[in-house]
């Protein structure tokens, strides 16, 4: 019988920084049975600085066979502090993989909309890693990332990349920039308008603030994409990861469990209504 | 092996009682005592989490010598032993004067008394005192002189029974939470409440009258009330007549302040000061509570007065149901003021001065003892500057975070030759000393608290003292060391202490096994005093005492066009030094901030959450701005829990001239968006 | 009716004596300060009560769910070594009333669902539920038989005594409790049938007081948000976050888990945490889901009343009244539920 708070050991292989005030980091299981940590696009884990505290992280990045996996932490509390000291070869704890996955046979053949803002590109990334790697079995993507400024954008390099798929567009916006800046200004929903999408199949994932979320998922209702199609993935403060803790608990629901993807449809019975 | 030690919260001065769940030398959690007449089976945020900070790892657990400006952990032996020989050392030199000592109110009476004893028979010196200075000193000496004795006069449990409660100066929801769940049941009972505050406070949403008075403008607020009240007759003749002297100076005194002269002064509409002193005189049942709202101001001794003047008017105090309530801040500053951790009395009063009861404590110590007053607590800073005081030995209190004018206080401890602190946990004023004692916490010992209405009560031992001695062992030891037997334990030490006090003659451990005694218990046997006062006061009639209206030492100015006034929150305690080694209680308010009105914030441009500078006379400080439309307009208000952004360094080292207590509440401010 | 056996009071000494032998604590409702009832241990100093009148100020939740309750032994924090600490310990919880046995079938329900909690799994599984049936009203402000948990258990205890004029009938609830019938068969003999008709005529005593709730349409209530907005708005006043509710309550289940480090050794704990703090969802960069205070207390409501009828099929409050006694905002859940069958939007 396991122990299910009890964390295994991860080491950090690389860090790098993303943005001035975040850094992604790859992990990878120091078991011999490394590649027994199998998650899938969607899913997070519960990551322990041992002594400073544990907090829920998604995969930022698509399952791969090595047993590598990335982890995109931003600086805004104690914990995720005290883990931007860390360097390659510490060690940290990890738990999980916890949470539902997106609904991978339901996007097959569909166009698909991405909607990010800020460090929701983390969670969105894997998805998106998966998309691109099985380009034929789906429609055109679109991708729409917002941000404060261009410094805090992501993933830069590997944006450019998502961008050269074939019937593929990615969108950049901020809301103030801070540097010479040839793109659009703004919130996320200034972008949706120009999106060459079925609205009608399309389905379209979401990451971002909570406010963000809300607009964004109100202009895409309005340009005529369907409730059932819609999909975000929801961010709460949690303790265990297994639904025992109760922080992430909506109205009966798990964000550990029943989450963090919901569909529309879900969440407005949940009471997080556009 | 599991036990449960019924004991009494270290927290603040309501005393409420609960048991400490041991389990294996752990203390695993708290469980509220039903039995326990003070808290009745309730208990705040802060009580429910008593065990968490006592096995903390930051726990001091060895004494510590400071060399070459760095801390080394020294044997108990070592530390003594320096410690012993240096005070001797500074007594000889200087004489016995040169040095204080300031005993803890969050310790047991009985070793308050060690302590007092301590600065008295070993050291030579009345120079001893405690943090009632910062706080209720004011209730002492203002009391005192209009009742005869500077206590609660009445007891908690008549409150949930008041027709109307005035509440000025003092915050119970947040600050005596279970005095607070009883004025919520007087509400619930059809009681009428009147707040005064310059902030909206949580009990002020269910007051009937609400008035939001500037700080520092007490005086002339009361005193508007008990004009009107004259005025329109409904003051209590008869108990004027029997119980009260001076009634013609008083009248002298506020026949000028009617509710619309002082207006402008208070920024209070008239019409609400009639209000509430009509609904005050009256309701049959009526009494007053205050805190430190009201004491601590350069005229925190005639606030007190005020307060008294207005009960003896309406004839709401002498008797059950009535009174005056001074919420005593900590678990036992009351106990440390009766027993005598002051510089001009000993236990129960008893005034140093007085040649019989010094020739007593002479012959009960077998020592001779000194004959003049010594220096409050505010004073030995001033000596420590000016030189004269030499040495200073702490114990359970923080200093450099909890008195005004933070520079001025660390420029007075670093004045001194010698520092000893007595703690538990290494606070800003521990960093500053010489040597270093760990300390006991409340469930390391046994002995007992006394609350804010007047009751003993038993702290019980739950584990053994996590750093190895109690702080009456340390005492005791270094008695020793300098040549003085002391006893330590501490049934022998409270029996001692009655023998030697008339007002608690009749205390001892063994009765004290029920739900405690309250204070006077002149003789073995007594049942204690609910309610003090009946029948006549104990200085005989009651005394009116004019007071006038004295604006605060700093008001404000076109540079400093604000008043900031401190106070405290439900989640943390004091300098924080406990309540933010609570994860729940950190989490709740980790970080310091200023409240502000929205029409001050938004002229200032200033938006919730931002960084702002709070500046006055003596320091700056940057905090986050909470807009809030529940502090008046000009006024700014901090709490001063959070020892990483130190409100004191912002306020004002100015002293009520009687009492020797900082004006807290009210000095000028600025503020600025960063 | 169950074929019952019966006991009486000396022979149940007996019993206690016997299985006091065979655990490591004997959990027990016994007399602390003046007439404080507080379970504790009493297998080593026979202060047990074998009857009492009202319930103890905590639950068996402290017993498998402790306010703070240590999870591992951190022997590096650099490598993140953690060691489980295990409770091992063999308890026997006597006199638990009906009330506190239903919260012991829904705390067992939650716990063990989905993902497996082990800690509580490990002491779950070592410990026997002796139950103590209620022969008389509670005094304590509870409301069991309002909400359909008392008198008497229906199901979660190994044995349950009702207590009866000539001694204590006794129900088997489990295989347990039938092999500690089987183990201590001279002590017990059949109940007798003028037994079954004292119990029937107290159970009709009971119902005559009581008026059964309709708990299905209270939930659908609070589920369609048609309480008065006053309701709430009046008990995010009164309510001053003392957290005595959630760390009483019987079926609160929620905490947190923190690491005490002293250099690289240390321990990682849990702590009883909740709904009435700001902090329980607030995220770090100010980001906070339930914003107002009142909706915060409200959860603590919505859970016990509405959300796990939804999960269980019947309230997770279980009318112990222990919220009641210790709340100083004197909020009261059952006068909650009056208010509100009484009175909705």
């Amino acid at each position: 019988m396991s122990n299910e708070y009890l964390p295994r050991k991860a080491v950090i292989e690389a860090v790098v920084d993303d943005t001035p005030d975040t850094k992604t980091f790859t992990l990878r299981l120091r078991e011999k049975d490394a590649g027994a940590f199998r998650y899938k696009p969607g899913q997070f884990l519960m990551l322990s600085l041992v002594g400073s505290g544990e907090a829920p992280f998604t995969f930022a990045s698509s399952p791969s066979r090595d047993g590598r996996f990335q982890v995109s932490v931003r600086n805004v509390g104690t914990l995720t502090h005290a883990l931007h000291q860390l360097k390659e070869k510490d060690i940290v704890g990890v738990r999980g993989p916890y949470g539902n996955t997106f609904p991978l046979d339901k996007i097959k053949h569909k166009d698909i909309l991405f909607v990010a803002g800020g460090c929701g590109i983390a969670v969105l990334r894997p998805l998106i890693q998966y998309v691109f790697k099985n380009r034929k079995d789906h429609g055109r993507v679109e991708i729409i990332y917002g941000c404060r400024s261009p410094k805090d954008i992501f993933y830069k390099e590997e944006i450019k990349s998502w961008a050269n798929n074939p019937n593929s567009n990615v969108y950049l916006t901020v809301d103030e920039p801070d540097e010479p800046w040839g793109g659009a200004c703004g919130v996320v929903c200034v972008l949706l308008p120009k999106i060459k999408l079925n609205p009608k199949t399309a389905i379209v994932f979401l990451c971002g603030p909570a406010v963000m979320i809300k607009f964004a998922i109100k202009d895409i209702l309005k340009l005529g994409f369907k409730e059932q199609n819609i999909y975000a993935s929801l961010e709460r403060y949690m303790k265990c990861g297994i639904g025992k803790c109760g922080h992430c608990c909506i109205k009966g629901k798990y964000v550990c469990l029943d989450g963090p993807n919901f569909s529309y449809a879900q969440m407005k019975k949940l009471g997080i209504d556009a | 092996m599991t036990k449960r030690v019924l004991t009494t919260c270290p927290y603040c001065g309501v005393g409420c009682g609960f048991y400490l769940d041991v389990r294996d030398e752990r203390i695993v959690g708290v469980i509220p005592a039903k039995s326990n007449s003070v808290s009745k089976g309730y208990l705040c945020v802060k009580g429910w989490h008593a065990h968490e900070p006592v096995q903390h790892p930051d726990r001091l657990k060895k004494p510590l010598i400071k060399e070459d400006g760095k801390f080394k952990e020294a044997s108990w032996d070592l530390a003594l032993d320096y410690v012993a020989s240096r005070l001797k050392e500074i007594k000889e030199k200087y004489g016995p004067d040169a040095l204080a000592v300031c005993t803890s109110a969050r310790c047991t009476n009985e070793e308050n008394f060690m302590m007092m004893k301590f600065a008295r028979a070993v050291l030579g010196t009345n120079n001893v005192d405690h943090c009632a200075r910062t706080c209720h000193a004011a209730t002492v000496s203002g009391l005192n002189q209009s009742f005869g004795s500077g206590a609660s006069t009445n007891s908690y449990d008549e409150l949930p029974l008041m027709d109307c409660i005035l509440i000025i100066g003092s915050n119970p929801t947040e600050a005596h939470p279970i005095v607070g769940w009883r004025v919520r049941t007087a509400i619930d009972n059809g009681a009428k409440i009147i707040v005064c505050d310059p902030r909206k406070i949580l009990v002020a949403e269910s007051a009937h009258t609400y008035i939001q008075q500037y700080p520092g403008t007490d005086i002339a607020l009361l005193n508007a009330m008990i004009n009107f009240i004259i005025q329109e007759n409904l003051q209590d003749r008869e108990f004027i007549e029997t119980r009260t002297e001076d009634f013609q100076q008083l009248w002298e005194a506020v026949k000028d302040y009617t509710p619309e002269s002082v207006k402008d002064t208070t920024g209070v509409e008239p019409q609400l000061i009639k209000e509430a002193a009509k609904l005050y005189a009256t309701s049959r049942r009526a009494c007053i509570m205050y805190s430190l709202g009201m004491t601590e101001h350069t005229v925190g001794t005639d606030n007190v007065i005020a307060m008294a003047n207005l009960a003896m008017v309406t004839g709401h105090v002498g008797k059950e149901f009535s009174g005056v309530y001074p919420m005593r801040g900590q678990n036992n500053v009351q106990g440390a003021c009766d027993m005598g951790a002051l510089p001009n009395v000993y236990s129960g009063y008893q005034p140093v001065t007085d040649e019989g009861v010094r020739k007593k404590f002479e012959a009960a110590w077998g020592v001779s003892l000194p004959t003049a007053k010594g220096l409050t607590l505010t004073d030995m800073m001033y000596k420590a500057i000016a030189g004269t005081l030499k040495c200073f030995y702490i114990i359970g209190e923080d200093q450099v975070r909890t008195d005004p004018n933070t520079h001025w206080i660390e420029e007075a401890l670093d004045s001194l030759e010698f520092l000893v602190i007595q703690e538990i946990f290494l606070s800003e004023t521990a960093k500053k000393a010489d040597v270093v004692l760990p300390g006991a916490s409340f469930a390391e010992k046994e002995g007992t608290f006394t609350c804010a209405e007047r009751r003993f009560q038993r702290v019980r031992q739950a584990i053994e003292p996590i750093a190895g001695k109690t702080d009456g062992e340390i005492i005791a030891e270094l008695a020793r060391r300098i040549g003085y037997d002391m006893e330590s334990n501490p049934e022998k030490v409270c029996a001692e202490m009655a023998s030697l006090t008339p007002l608690f003659l009749g205390v001892s451990f063994e009765r004290l096994e029920g739900n405690g005694l309250q204070w006077p218990v002149p003789e073995k046997g007594h049942p204690g005093t609910p309610v003090v006062h009946l029948g006549k006061f104990s200085r005989g009639r009651g005394k009116f005492i004019p007071v006038k209206h004295r604006p605060p030492a700093e008001v404000s100015d076109k540079e400093y066009p604000f008043i900031l006034s401190t106070g405290r929150m439900l989640f943390h305690y004091n300098t924080g030094t406990m309540t933010t080694r609570v994860a729940n209680l950190l989490r709740e308010y980790p970080r310091n901030f200023v409240q502000i009105n929205p029409a001050d914030a938004e002229r200032l441009n200033i938006k919730r959450h931002q960084s702002v500078k709070v500046k006055t006379r003596r320091g700056e400080l940057v905090v986050l701005a909470e807009v809030t439309d529940k502090i008046k307009k000009g006024v700014l208000w901090m709490p001063f829990h959070f020892t990483n952004e130190p409100t004191n360094v912002l306020t004002n080292n100015a002293f009520d001239p009687v009492c020797r207590t900082g004006e807290y509440k009210a000095c000028s401010a600025g503020i600025e968006k960063l | 009716m169950t074929q019952k056996l019966f006991i009486t009071r000396e022979n149940l000494k007996k019993l206690i004596q016997s299985l006091k032998k065979d655990c490591d604590e004997f959990i027990a409702p016994k007399i602390e300060h003046l007439d404080d009832i507080v379970f504790g241990d009493t297998r080593n100093n026979g202060e047990e009560l074998l009857d009492y009148e009202g319930n103890s100020i905590i639950s068996p939740r402290a017993f498998l769910l402790p306010q703070t309750e240590l999870l591992f032994e951190i022997r590096s924090a650099k490598n993140c070594d953690l060691i489980p600490i295990e409770d091992k310990k063999k308890r026997v919880f006597y006199g638990v009333r009906p009330c506190d046995i239903k919260a012991l079938v829904l705390m067992r329900k939650f716990f063990l669902d989905e993902f497996v909690d082990e800690p509580y799994q490990q002491k779950l599984e070592r410990s026997t539920f002796i139950a103590l049936a209620c022969g008389k009203r509670c005094l304590d402000k509870s409301f069991c038989h309002i909400i359909g948990s008392g008198p008497m258990a229906k199901e979660g205890f190994d044995l349950q005594l009702i207590p009866i004029r000539r001694g204590y009938l006794v129900e088997i609830g489990s295989k347990k409790g039938k092999s500690i019938i089987n183990k201590h068969k001279k002590l017990f003999s059949k109940a007798l049938a003028q037994d079954d008709r004292e119990i029937k005529k107290m159970l009709e005593n009971f119902a005559e007081e009581s008026k059964k709730m309709d708990f299905r349409g209270l939930a659908r209530i609070m589920r369609e948000d048609k309480v008065k907005t006053a309701i709430w708005d009046d008990i995010g006043l009164r309510c001053v976050v003392c957290s005595g509710c959630i760390t009483l309550c019987p079926t609160c289940s929620c905490f947190s888990i923190m690491d005490r480090l002293n250099g690289d050794k240390g321990v990682r704990l849990r702590y009883c945490d909740g709904c009435p703090y700001a902090g329980f969802t607030r995220m770090a960069g100010d980001n906070a889901p339930f914003p107002l205070h009142k909706d915060h207390i409200r959860r603590f409501f919505e859970h016990k009343l509405n959300v796990d009828v939804e999960r269980y099929g019947t309230p997770s409050c279980v009318g112990c009244g222990r919220c009641i006694q210790t709340c100083p905002g004197n909020i009261s859940i059952k006068e909650f539920i009056e208010r509100v069958i009484g009175v909705t939007e």
